[in-house]
This record gives C-alpha cells, sequence and structure tokens, in this order.
C-alpha cells in the first residue's frame, strides 16, 4: 500500500479503518450535540412550561412531537450505534486480531458514506414543511402512516418520509460494517489468536453484529412497508384496507429489542477491558461470560412483545414473553457479577477510564433490578407508557453508550491520538455526569409510579399530575440535566486540546496486554511491522508464571513458547 | 406503594402487593450488589508495593462466588415470575360474565362513552352515548369493549390500576370493578396526534341508585349541539371558551373578523352561518391563519345534526 496519499484519500474517501473509526465517533458526537439539545429544549418545556428558548422558541405540542421523536431516533440510530458499534469496531477490531485493515476495505469506505448520507437525510428533515416526524421514535402506524380513508390528524409530512428513508439507508451502512466486522474476526485472526484468546470487546462486537443482521432485516421491510403506506397507497397497516397496525409493531420490536443488547454488548467489552487494565486483574469467568452472552443473544430474539402486552395482542401471549424477559437478566446478572468479582484483590486505580466503567457499574444495576419490574406483565400495565419505562430504559441505555462510550474514548484515546488526556478535567468530567444522570433519571421512576404517562408537553389537564409536589421532581430532573450538559464541556476541552498538549503516551500507557498496544500510537498505515503470534490470553495480570510485571502482552513468548 | 394514587379497583391490590414484592427483592439486591462493589472498590484500591492476587474464575471453587449470588438471583426472577402469572390471568385473561356492558371510543382526541339501550345491546343506534364522563355504578363488574376511531389510544386510568391500547378496526374486551365513590383521571396513554397532551376525560364511580338515576335522565336527554361536537371529537381540537387548542377557538366565532387562506390567498372575512358550515363540511377548503398544517377530518353529518351544531356554534361568545 502506498503511504503517500493525498488529503482526499487519508482523511474523506479512505479505506483504513482507523480513519473510518474516527469518522463514525465524530459524525456520532455529533449528532449527540442534537439529540442532547433537543432533550435540554423538551426538559424545559416540562419543568417550565410555556418557557421562550433562545432559537427554537415557545415549545408548542407539534414541536414537543417532533423533539421527543427525533431525540429518541438521533441518540439510538445516530449516537449509539456508530459510537459504539461502527467506530470502536472499526478502530478495535483489526488491531485486536493482529490484521492490518478490515476483510473488505471498500465496503467498509461505504459503510461510512452510506452513513454520512443517513445522517444528512435525518438532519435535512428538520427543514421540510412541516417540519420533523412526530410520531414518536416506534413510528406506529396508524398515526404514522396515511391509513385511513377519512383524512385524519396523521404526520403524513415529507418529515416522516425522510425519517424512514434516513433509518433504512443507515441500517444498509451498518450491514456494510457488520459483514466486516464478521469476516475480519472470522478469517483474520494471526497464529495463536484461538478463539478463547479474543479481547472480550471482539467477541462483544462480533455477536453484537450477528445479532443485529439477524434481526434488521423485518424493520427495514417494515419501513418500506410503512414509507409505501404514506406515499403510495398500500395498505399494510390500515385496518380500512385489510392489514394490520399491530403487525408493524412487532415488525419494529422484533428489531428494536434485540438492538437493546446490539448497543449493550460491545460496552460491556469495553468496560471489561478498563476493569481489568486498572485493577491488574484476569478477568473473571471469561469463557463463562462469553457463552452467557451468546445464550442472551439468542434470547434475545424471543422477548420482544413485552413492548406490547398490553398492546391488543392476545394476553395469553403475554405469559411465554414475561417469561423470556426474566430469563434474560440472568445472563446479564452473571456478566455484572463476574465484572464486580473482577475487583476482588485487585489493585484498583481510578484513572477516567476506570472510573466511568465503575459509574457503569453502579447505574446498570439499577436498570437491569428495574427491568424486573417491566418484566412481570401485572406490574407493565401499570407503567407502560409511564415515566417509570423512560427511567429504566434510561438506567438500562445510558450507562451502555455515555459511560460505555466514554470508557472506550477515555481509553484508547491514547492509542489513537499518541496523546494522554487530562486526568483532572476527567474526574470533573466524571462526577458531573454521573451525578446530571441521576439527577436527570431517579426522579423519573417516582413520577412513573405517580402514573405520569408519557409524550405529554404539559400536564395542566389531569388533576392528579398538575400538584406543585411533582412539578418540582421535574423541575429538579431539568436542573440536573444541565449540570450534565455543562459537566460535557471540561471533556470537549479535554479531548480536542490533548491532541495538541496532552502528554506523549508511547505505545502502551496503561501497560495493558493485547495487541493494539504493541504498535505505535497513533498505529500507522497497516498496523503491524511484523505479523504478531499470540501466545496467551488477553487479560494475564498479575500471573504467578511471570513474575517480573504484573502484566503479559499477548505477544510476548513466554518460557516454553516458541 | 405510597407513590402511587390510591388503588380503587378490586384487582388493583394485587398489582400493589407484586411491585411491593418486587420492590423488596430489588432493594436486597442493589444493596448487596452495590455494597460489594463499593466495598471493593475502597478495599482494593491501589496500595504502595501492592500486588494483585491471579484469579481467573475458570475452577468451580471461584466460580461459586458468583454462581451463589446468580442462584439468588434465579429464584427471586422465578418467584417474581409466579407471583406475576395470577394478577394477569385475573385481570386480562378471565374477564367475568356478569356485569355491565359499556363500550368506549378513543378519537382524536376525546373519550366517548356508550351505554347500551333498551334492547341490551352495544354499539347501535339505540346506544346512550355519553362524551368525556365515563359514569359508572360502584362494586360492579364493568365489562367494557374499547375501539379506536382513528390512530392508536390507549385507555389509562391509574386509580384503577388499568391500562389497555385502543386499535382501530378491533374492538378489545376488558373489565373492572371500582370500588370507591368519586371522580378520577382518564388519560391516553398512547401518542395520538397533536392534540394528545389534552386527551383527558373524568371517571366517575356512583352509588347505585345514583347510577340509575344517571341512566334514567340520559336516556331521556335531548341531544344538543353541545353535545354532538364533544362526540363527533371536535372538541378535542377546538375550545368552545378559552385560548385555542390544536385548532381555532370557537369563542365569539360567529360574525368575527378572519384572515382564512383560500386558494393559496390571504383574505380578511366576516365568519357568518355560511362559512361556519362550510368549515363543518369542507374543512380544509379555507383554513384559518395559524393553522394552515391542522388537517380537520370531513364529518358525516345529518342536517339536523349540523343545524343543531350551527346553532350552538352562534351561541357561543
Amino acid at each position: 500500500m502506498s503511504h503517500n496519499q493525498s488529503f482526499v484519500s487519508k482523511y474523506l474517501f479512505s479505506m483504513d479503518h482507523k480513519t473510518i473509526g474516527v469518522q463514525y465517533l465524530l459524525v456520532g458526537l455529533f449528532m449527540s450535540l442534537i439529540g442532547g439539545g433537543l432533550a435540554f429544549a423538551f426538559r424545559m418545556q416540562l419543568a417550565f412550561p410555556g418557557v421562550d428558548l433562545p432559537l427554537l422558541g415557545e415549545v408548542t405540542a407539534d414541536k414537543y412531537n417532533i423533539y421527543i421523536t427525533m431525540h429518541g431516533t438521533i441518540m439510538i440510530f445516530f449516537v449509539a450505534m456508530p459510537v459504539l458499534l461502527a467506530a470502536f469496531g472499526n478502530l478495535l477490531i483489526p488491531l485486536m486480531v493482529g490484521a492490518d485493515d478490515m476483510a473488505f476495505p471498500v465496503l467498509n469506505m461505504l459503510s461510512i458514506w452510506t452513513f454520512v448520507a443517513s445522517s444528512i437525510i435525518l438532519v435535512v428533515s428538520f427543514f421540510v414543511p412541516g417540519g420533523a416526524f412526530a410520531g414518536g421514535w416506534t413510528a406506529y402506524p396508524p398515526l404514522s402512516a396515511n391509513a385511513y380513508p377519512e383524512q385524519i390528524d396523521f404526520f403524513g409530512t415529507m418529515g416522516g418520509h425522510l425519517w424512514l428513508i434516513a433509518i433504512a439507508v443507515e441500517f444498509v451502512a451498518f450491514l456494510m460494517g457488520g459483514i466486516n466486522f464478521i469476516v475480519t474476526t472470522y478469517n483474520m485472526r494471526v497464529k495463536g489468536l484461538d478463539w478463547y484468546r479474543l479481547p472480550v470487546t471482539v467477541w462483544m462486537l462480533l455477536i453484537a453484529s450477528l445479532v443485529f443482521m439477524f434481526s434488521v432485516g423485518p424493520l427495514i421491510a417494515g419501513a418500506f412497508m410503512l414509507l409505501f403506506d404514506r406515499t403510495i397507497g398500500t395498505g399494510f397497516f390500515n385496518p380500512a384496507a385489510g392489514g394490520d397496525p399491530i403487525l408493524f409493531q412487532h415488525l419494529f420490536w422484533f428489531f428494536g429489542h434485540p438492538e437493546v443488547y446490539v448497543v449493550l454488548l460491545p460496552s460491556l467489552g469495553f468496560i471489561a477491558e478498563a476493569l481489568t487494565t486498572f485493577s491488574r486483574k484476569p478477568l473473571f469467568a471469561y469463557k463463562a461470560i462469553v457463552k452467557f452472552t451468546i445464550f442472551a443473544g439468542l434470547l434475545s430474539f424471543v422477548v420482544w412483545a413485552h413492548h406490547q402486552f398490553i398492546a391488543g395482542i392476545d394476553p395469553r401471549m403475554a405469559k411465554f414473553f414475561s417469561f423470556t424477559t426474566i430469563v434474560i437478566s440472568i445472563p446479564f446478572a452473571f456478566i455484572i457479577f463476574s465484572m464486580i468479582a473482577t475487583l476482588f484483590k485487585g489493585q484498583i486505580s481510578f484513572k477516567t477510564p476506570m472510573l466511568f466503567a465503575l459509574g457503569f457499574l453502579t447505574t446498570f444495576l439499577i436498570g437491569g433490578v428495574t427491568g424486573i419490574y417491566l418484566g412481570a406483565s401485572s406490574f407493565d400495565i401499570y407503567a407502560h407508557d409511564t415515566y417509570f419505562v423512560i427511567a429504566h430504559f434510561h438506567y438500562a441505555m445510558f450507562p451502555p453508550v455515555i459511560f460505555g462510550g466514554l470508557v472506550a474514548i477515555y481509553y484508547w484515546y491514547p492509542k489513537f491520538t499518541g496523546r494522554m488526556m487530562s486526568e483532572k478535567l476527567g474526574i470533573i468530567h466524571f462526577i458531573g455526569t454521573f451525578i446530571g444522570f441521576n439527577g436527570v433519571f431517579f426522579p423519573l421512576f417516582f413520577l412513573g409510579m405517580a402514573g405520569q404517562h408519557r409524550r405529554i408537553f404539559n400536564f395542566e389537564n389531569w388533576e392528579s399530575l398538575s400538584t406543585p409536589g411533582l412539578q418540582n421532581i421535574r423541575i429538579f430532573a431539568t436542573v440536573s440535566l444541565m449540570i450534565m450538559i455543562v459537566s460535557q464541556l471540561p471533556f470537549a476541552w479535554n479531548f480536542f486540546r490533548s491532541l495538541k498538549t496532552g502528554k506523549v503516551a508511547g505505545k502502551n500507557p496503561w501497560n495493558a496486554n493485547s495487541l493494539e498496544w504493541t504498535v505505535p500510537s497513533p498505529p500507522p498505515h497497516g498496523n503491524f511491522a511484523k505479523i504478531p503470534t499470540v501466545y496467551r490470553g488477553p487479560y494475564e495480570y498479575s500471573n504467578p508464571e511471570n513474575p517480573d510485571q504484573d502484566y503479559w502482552p499477548q505477544d510476548v513468548p513466554g518460557k516454553g513458547d516458541k | 406503594m405510597n407513590f402511587m394514587p390510591e388503588n380503587i379497583s378490586t384487582f388493583g391490590q394485587q398489582i400493589d402487593d407484586l411491585t411491593v414484592l418486587i420492590t423488596i427483592f430489588g432493594v436486597i439486591c442493589l444493596t448487596l450488589a452495590e455494597g460489594t462493589l463499593f466495598i471493593f472498590a475502597v478495599i482494593y484500591r491501589k496500595k504502595e508495593g501492592g500486588k494483585a492476587a491471579y484469579i481467573p474464575g475458570k475452577a468451580f471453587a471461584q466460580l461459586k462466588w458468583v454462581l451463589m449470588p446468580l442462584f439468588l438471583i434465579i429464584i427471586l426472577d422465578e418467584w417474581v415470575s409466579i407471583e406475576n402469572a395470577e394478577p394477569w390471568e385475573h385481570i386480562k385473561v378471565d374477564r367475568p360474565t356478569e356485569g355491565i356492558q359499556i363500550g368506549i371510543t378513543a378519537q382524536q382526541f376525546n373519550w366517548v362513552f356508550h351505554y347500551p339501550g333498551k334492547d341490551q345491546i352495544l354499539w347501535n343506534e339505540n346506544d346512550t352515548k355519553n362524551p368525556d364522563v365515563l359514569v359508572i355504578p360502584i362494586n360492579t363488574n364493568i365489562l367494557f369493549d374499547l375501539q379506536a376511531r382513528d390512530v392508536l389510544h390507549s385507555f389509562w386510568v391509574p386509580s384503577l390500576r388499568l391500562k389497555q391500547d385502543a386499535i382501530p378496526g378491533r374492538i378489545i374486551k376488558g373489565w373492572f370493578n371500582a370500588t370507591k365513590v368519586g371522580e378520577y383521571d382518564i388519560a391516553c396513554a398512547e401518542i395520538c396526534g397533536t392534540g394528545h397532551s389534552q386527551m383527558s376525560a373524568t371517571l366517575k364511580v356512583v352509588s347505585k341508585a345514583d347510577y340509575a338515576i344517571f341512566l334514567e335522565e340520559s336516556s331521556k336527554k335531548k341531544v344538543t349541539g353541545e353535545d354532538i361536537v364533544k362526540m363527533k371529537g371536535c372538541t378535542g381540537c377546538h375550545n368552545a371558551v378559552g385560548p385555542a387548542k390544536v385548532g381555532p377557538t370557537w369563542a365569539g366565532i360567529n360574525g368575527a373578523k378572519k384572515i382564512i387562506i383560500r386558494d393559496g390567498n390571504e383574505v380578511e372575512i366576516i365568519s357568518d352561518e355560511n362559512y361556519i358550515r362550510e368549515s363543518i363540511l369542507k374543512p380544509n377548503a379555507a383554513k384559518s391563519v395559524g393553522y394552515e398544517n391542522a388537517v380537520m377530518p370531513a364529518q358525516n353529518l345529518t342536517d339536523k345534526e349540523l343545524d343543531l351544531i350551527v346553532d350552538y356554534l352562534k351561541s357561543l361568545k
């Protein structure tokens, strides 16, 4: 490969997995600014109804619906997926398996630019007549489809068409990325890198890619069926034409629930790397974690209807889905317990990535426990479509996406930039984010218990929900969000400033074992000057057979290794 | 749970008991897990010259320390699963056969409640219809048929611990039995359009004697223009008094100066009876300025109904 590349081929239309990873990361971070800004706007309206916001004005019912819809869409599909799966999958998989690049570099480049196109389509949809899509991020018909003979108030403007197109195009991008992850992991592992010597991150990315690829088909089909219902008059989801609105819910959640694990799994991988590195301990029960994850991946295909307990499906079906939903807590309980056990008798240093990893564990546990509430279909009769679900969802998704994402950014930043980030700013960032996050979402459990239902832009129509006590809780949550947003400023400063002024990192600043730490930081085009050979698993910290140092890189031969 | 509004249904207590049970389990598990995590983080913080132990967790002797709490989780999970089955069966599957039939129609953006007429059969022209307020007798099984006219809605009464989605094209059967006289909030829990935030109604639980009086009175009552605009869903978007909702307000509509958009041009008109009639029959031919994006469905109205509505609108000051 040529090392004299033009600017365009090096930074823009690059086929290098590292450049593509960074591109995914930057687009994802940019989209998170929009998603977070929308959250700020609608939380301001909830705390201070009628408030006049700079740039956006008053948040009317229409705008409120647009903001919540686009917040959900952007955060799940345009932040969580690109950052956790695409960005770090691209950055890490080839380095961790000892490959010079992805199996299909051209396909990889197509993937990022298809994703950029879908992001542009989504952002443009804010500016078309009628505004962006407002029918909720789950886009349930008939509200999202022109599905009735009489004209009704449905969200039939251009914004909805673009929303569907953006989602479908984006999934094409991730399909191209996913096939690369799978083929690279299967075929390009270096000599000695057996399946059970892979870093857990690679396992998690592989299982997440497989789950994604097997579940996404129905949703792409559903998106096009909905688009046809809206534009050319088909009636897939139109009861008056013999269609069925519930069908879309099945198509959506058959993908939508596995999607939760698609986002969660990579993050569990990043956290495992940080926990082992910063406690100088092997990962507790590595093989069992991998097996339980595969089990959870399979099980994730038969839990989807717990989103529809009271949607009008046959109530007898709920028994099965309630059971599978409660059972899926078991593999994740095992993984989290093993992560806690990893700390036992360790030497824990509280570097920023470790702080976020511990922040993940403390908060995700709450997400897991509250999942048991909602998995119980009887309680779900009460809690469905209330703020209890919103609180649970954010305790289950925010820790993997934001804390997990930040673990990855802080942990591998030195590897891909060659510079260390400031620990001081990192600690401030962590404390503000952690307190802010809990301040926003913990109170929402109580609002949900009080019966507060979702997607309401002010609660004055319900006597029981417009009490000063509940309003104070809403204000508390919004103020906490402000704390969380302000706490991102030191991160932004740290992220960009450290590129120039950070301490030079060297190859292996954390004294970690996996193969990415054996190459220069940042790794050159082609990654490895000499193809390494692997002699052991990635978590051999403090191994008594290697008494000289508390880590044992995968490519260093031990006594008896040839 | 204290945070929940007071329960007023026969089955609500089962849900509340389940909630308490899960909360007890949850608090125990959380305390143990978070406590262990915290203690480990404190005790095993890095020490000068310290060395970490090598514990890969492969052998059962080590693995058991994780399997034991996991076993506890499995037992608690199973317990919740069993405790969950009975109330679900009771509330959603086993519908009683004896009780009062009531029809609930959800539409953008209000509720209409149907009571069967003398023929005791629901969903025909003999029904007595009551918009916005659901009056029911205390301590009686209410067997409801739930349907939606346009998009998905969800019938949500926190005090009853009851929620059920309504789907156009289907009738969903359910039941409840209220045990306390009073007025309670009904909400729509499924996003249903711009007016979702305003889609509310009242559940009024009355004594059996009062219920008989209510039925008697409502079957005799002459239908007014005000009743019709509520039952057709008009008031989901329009206010008779006060500020505008999804559509323009009706207050003082007769004789008011209005700016409308007709064939793409802004024109100033006096809104007289002819304009009001046109706005009902061909709602999207001429729209008020500020409501260009709102879509109003055309209605099937008899001439008599139309006259009643027009008279009612003209009477609003």
